[in-house]
């Protein structure tokens, strides 16, 4: 309690994986497609060998995800998982997806997938839309960001807590959240990033610093 | 016995109150089904044929707290499940007894002092036997259950002494 802590710094990722590309034509002609429809606010991140990821913001991912479903050429008809990540200077929400074949199609257990990413650079009032209505699996599991990471999702019908007791203060997944203790706790102990630091990880990542909106209460000294 | 030497025959008993009544709670202990986290396993395999709970007179769990008198928590009581937990409990019938099973149940184990973890079970119901290990092996859990036996022997239907 009340040790001051550096996060690591993140590894230097390569940008391409070894070994090349593994995803089939299929995905590469979706790829393609979105690309060319949403060219400025699609970005492609293909370091992952056998899963692109597209990156989008909150306020076009509804769109994005409707043509991910509804287009011709690979349906997405599958959200596998939905994920959240506390990246420090911004939240990640990650959709998991996949094409199920349908009946007709022939079976096969290596699935086409693609994952949609949401990248949330605020980081005192986190939200984004709902995907509950385009893959009705994404309802719990948008509810458990929410309840963990503190992420809201604009549209859900039922968003409250799920894992934890409806008392509960704070979102205990968030790098800032204290390793030992409470939320309770949290007013004795400094956070670990001044607004130096986060400026400097805005810096690197190629995003503009804005000291109103990128420092959380709680990271000031 | 030294009045009521030789006065009756061999087919008359003699005992307490206390004696009997106490043979019967303990010879006749209705486990309560619920298994919280993985000291729940063991707890299992306690009551198989290997280990042989029944040998003591606790063979059948019940699945409805209304018919059960013991209750063994098995595993991290979390703040969500303290109150589902204490409600349990309360729902059980009178001369009631738990066991905290495992460290997580005692002191909240390896999850102490975490956001969401209750640090011991002691603290939402009284507790009777403490039986550590994480988890305990099922002989430790069978010699927990033989000292709750030899604890509800001690057990008295007079008044305590001022």
């Amino acid at each position: 309690m009340g040790r001051k802590s550096k996060p690591p710094a993140p590894p230097k990722e390569p940008q391409e994986p070894e070994g090349g590309r593994k995803w089939s034509e299929k995905v590469e002609v979706l790829l393609e497609k979105v690309m060319e429809r949403f060219p400025d606010v699609v970005r492609l991140d293909g370091r992952m060998a056998d899963e692109p990821a597209l990156l989008t913001k909150p306020d076009t991912v509804v769109e994005v995800a409707k043509y991910l479903n509804s287009n011709a050429i690979l349906p997405l008809n599958y959200c596998r998982s939905v994920t959240g990540i506390d990246k420090v200077d911004r939240f990640e929400v990650v959709y998991n997806l996949a094409h199920l074949p349908v009946p007709g199609d022939g079976f096969d257990l290596e699935f086409e997938r693609i994952a949609l990413v949401v990248v949330i650079e605020d980081r005192i009032e986190p939200k984004t839309e709902t995907l509950m209505e385009i893959w009705r699996s994404a309802d719990f599991q948008e509810r458990e960001v929410y309840d963990l990471l503190g992420v809201g999702f604009d549209g859900h019908p039922d968003l409250r807590r799920i894992l934890l007791d409806e008392e509960f203060r704070g979102h205990p997944l968030r790098k800032d959240y204290p390793l030992m203790g409470r939320w309770e706790d949290m007013q004795a102990i400094n956070a670990y990033l001044d607004e130096g630091q986060i400026k400097a990880l805005k810096e690197e990542a190629g995003l503009e610093f804005n000291p109103d909106t990128d420092v959380p209460p709680n990271y000031k000294r | 016995m030294g009045l009521l030497d030789k006065e009756y025959n061999s087919n008359v008993v003699l005992t307490t109150i206390d004696a009997v009544v106490n043979w019967s709670k303990r010879s006749s202990l209705w486990p309560l089904t619920f298994g919280i986290a993985c000291c729940a396993i063991e707890m299992i395999v306690v009551q198989t044929s290997r280990f042989d709970l029944s040998r003591f007179g606790a063979e059948v769990f019940r699945p409805t707290p209304r018919q059960a008198d013991l209750m063994i928590v098995s595993g991290t009581v979390n703040q969500k499940m303290a109150s589902r937990v204490k409600l349990l409990y309360e729902q059980m019938p009178a001369h009631k007894k738990v066991i905290a099973m495992g460290s997580c149940a005692i002191s909240g184990g390896p999850y102490v002092n975490t956001y969401n973890v209750v640090n011991g079970v002691d603290l939402v119901i009284p507790v009777d036997i403490y039986v550590p290990g994480c988890p305990p092996r099922p002989e430790a859990l069978l010699d927990g259950f033989l000292k709750l036996q030899r604890m509800i022997d001690k057990e008295t239907l007079a008044k305590k002494k001022a």
